[in-house]
């Protein structure tokens, strides 16, 4: 696995053990608010915690958050590439 | 008031939905229908103030209209609160009873007596009881008059039968402004307030809203939950952003998603009702304001950078003695606790004057936080602050002196199980730091100031 999709996978499994809940292994077409559960907040505390780890945060300029997670590991790995 | 509107839309509109909800759909006459069995038990009350028990939208409106029929003041209760605060504060209020309009009429929960002490504040003028959403502290409660509350709902031929969103809590003061404006004009109220960004995403598109209100937060979990293509398939005419500062990201997101709507942010207050609206596309709100100031509401800024109302829709509080609460008493300057800043002849939201927090929105105190933490065993020193978040504003960060020789992981588990069961979700820190020591002010307090927090470093 490649270690931007591996980070972004901890984080969020992280934030659920933290609320006391188990994060099945997400597919790309998983939905974050969906079929993965996580609401505003919980993304929140991903964002923040990717940004400090990985150094990057691509929704700084206040763009929508994305779908799925395949879109918000593609999204971290185009910044990551960019800086 | 409403009452009024009801029974107009009832009679010209025949079965008109004012309401749907993910259970059922609701017609003006049946809501009316509802608060019009209530009467019996209810008309004794007339001049004194009831609570409204019911938390869900059609409850509410009933409440509303029973009141409204029966010429009692009600109060509705902010979602979430507990039975036992409702109980205290119907006792402070004077309310004389508690209304759930979910309950069966024979049902004896249905309306319940209080043991009320106060009297109850005096209403000059027909009112309604919201709770603010507690800047400084817990929720109060703010008496509004109808007349005020209603004094902003557009009645032209455009706002007539229109279908309207609804993503805030109805007894939120947007939430309230979003209802009044849709049952005023015949309008019918899809009620997503419990949605999934993904199911709200999906109402406006499948049920064709045309009116939307919501926080920029909201706006970008929908516009991220929903694939771009569909939203070709929307018939949005205005969107509405309120609660917390739009950025210009969020407003340029929105306008490419919905290209043809009328995009605007909203700066209004509990305390103070709706004070003006933007239009033009950008953050913050244009220079100009302050010497032209927008319809109903004058604007200032004192010398350390507050942001000063002086606006005749002002609510009353319960220890308030400048009763403005008609809207026709001479309004007074009041400070609203928002910092600003001016860059290119345009003005900025900054933050909070009292170090409040803006999470999504709601309004965090760092020391109510810091009050749980400090009684978990094994933490020596706490500071609760904002980290910046792209998503919400901020979220809440904890920096922690543990005890000597304690585990820094047991502690963190601990802080975070006190903090779930004591506060709501978005009070519970979302990052925990453990610090070596925390820096302090010259007299011997924490330091909050924003170059304290900058140069600290968490223990490795």
């Amino acid at each position: 696995m490649n270690p931007i999709r591996e980070t972004i996978l901890e984080t969020m499994a992280q934030v659920q053990a933290d609320r006391g809940r188990m994060l099945a292994p997400p597919g790309d077409r998983d939905t974050l608010t969906g079929t993965l559960g996580f609401d505003s907040l919980d993304l929140a505390v991903v964002v923040v915690r990717l940004e400090q780890r990985l150094g990057c945060d691509p929704f700084r300029d206040g763009r929508p958050l994305v779908a799925t997670f395949g879109e918000l590991v593609a999204l971290y790995e185009q910044a990551g590439g960019e800086s | 008031m409403i009452a009024g509107r009801f029974e107009e839309q009832a009679r010209i509109g025949g079965a008109r939905l004012a309401l749907r909800t993910s259970e059922r759909d609701w017609s003006y006459a049946q809501l009316l229908e509802h608060a019009g069995q209530f009467e019996q038990q209810l008309n004794k009350f007339a001049g004194q103030q009831i609570g409204i028990v019911g938390q869900d939208l059609p409850a509410r409106i009933i409440g509303l209209l029973v009141a409204d029929l029966n010429g009692i003041t009600p109060c509705l209760f902010p979602a979430g609160i507990n039975p036992s605060s409702m109980n205290d504060w119907a006792v402070r209020m004077g309310l004389v009873a508690l209304l759930n309009p979910s309950a069966r009429l024979a049902d004896s929960s249905a309306v319940v007596s209080t043991e009320r002490r106060a009297s109850g504040t005096a209403v000059s003028a027909p009112s309604l009881w919201l709770f603010t959403s507690g800047t400084t502290g817990p929720p109060q409660p703010v008496l509004h008059s109808w007349q005020a509350l209603t004094s902003t709902v557009h009645t032209s031929s455009n706002f007539k039968n229109r279908r309207w969103l609804l993503a805030y809590d109805s007894a939120s003061f947007a939430g309230l402004q979003v209802l009044l404006q849709a049952l005023f004009t015949g309008g019918t109220i899809s009620d997503v307030s419990q949605c999934t960004p993904e199911e709200s995403g999906q109402r406006i598109i499948s049920e064709q809203i045309e009116f939307a209100s919501g926080t920029p937060t909201f706006w970008r979990m929908v516009l991220g939950a929903v694939d771009p293509q569909q939203w070709q398939l929307a018939n949005l005419k205005q969107i509405t952003l309120g609660g917390e500062a739009a950025s210009e990201g969020t407003l340029t997101a929105l306008k490419a998603a919905f290209p043809h709507a009328r995009i605007s942010h909203i700066y209004a207050t509990s305390e103070l009702g709706v004070c003006f609206s933007v239009s033009d596309g950008h953050a913050g709100f244009p220079a100009s304001y302050l010497q032209t100031p927008p319809a109903g509401c004058q604007l200032r800024i004192t010398g350390d950078g507050e942001l000063e109302v002086l606006s005749s829709h002002c609510g009353r509080t319960l220890e308030d003695d400048e009763v403005c609460v008609s809207g026709d008493a001479t309004p007074t300057w009041r400070a609203t606790g928002d910092l600003v800043e001016l860059r290119d002849d345009r003005i900025y939201f900054t933050g909070r004057k009292s170090g409040a927090i803006l999470v999504g929105g709601g309004k965090v105190v760092p020391e109510e936080i810091e009050s749980v933490i400090r009684e978990v065993p094994g933490v020596a020193e706490v500071r609760i602050s904002g980290q910046p978040s792209s998503v919400l504003g901020a979220i809440v960060k904890a920096d922690v002196v543990a005890s000597p020789d304690t585990d820094s992981s047991t502690i963190r588990t601990a802080i975070l199980a006190a903090c779930q069961a004591q506060l709501p979700r978005h009070k519970v820190p979302a990052m925990i730091e453990f610090h070596n020591t925390l820096p302090r002010t010259p007299s011997g307090k924490l330091a909050r100031s924003a170059e304290a927090t900058k140069n600290l470093r968490p223990k490795s």
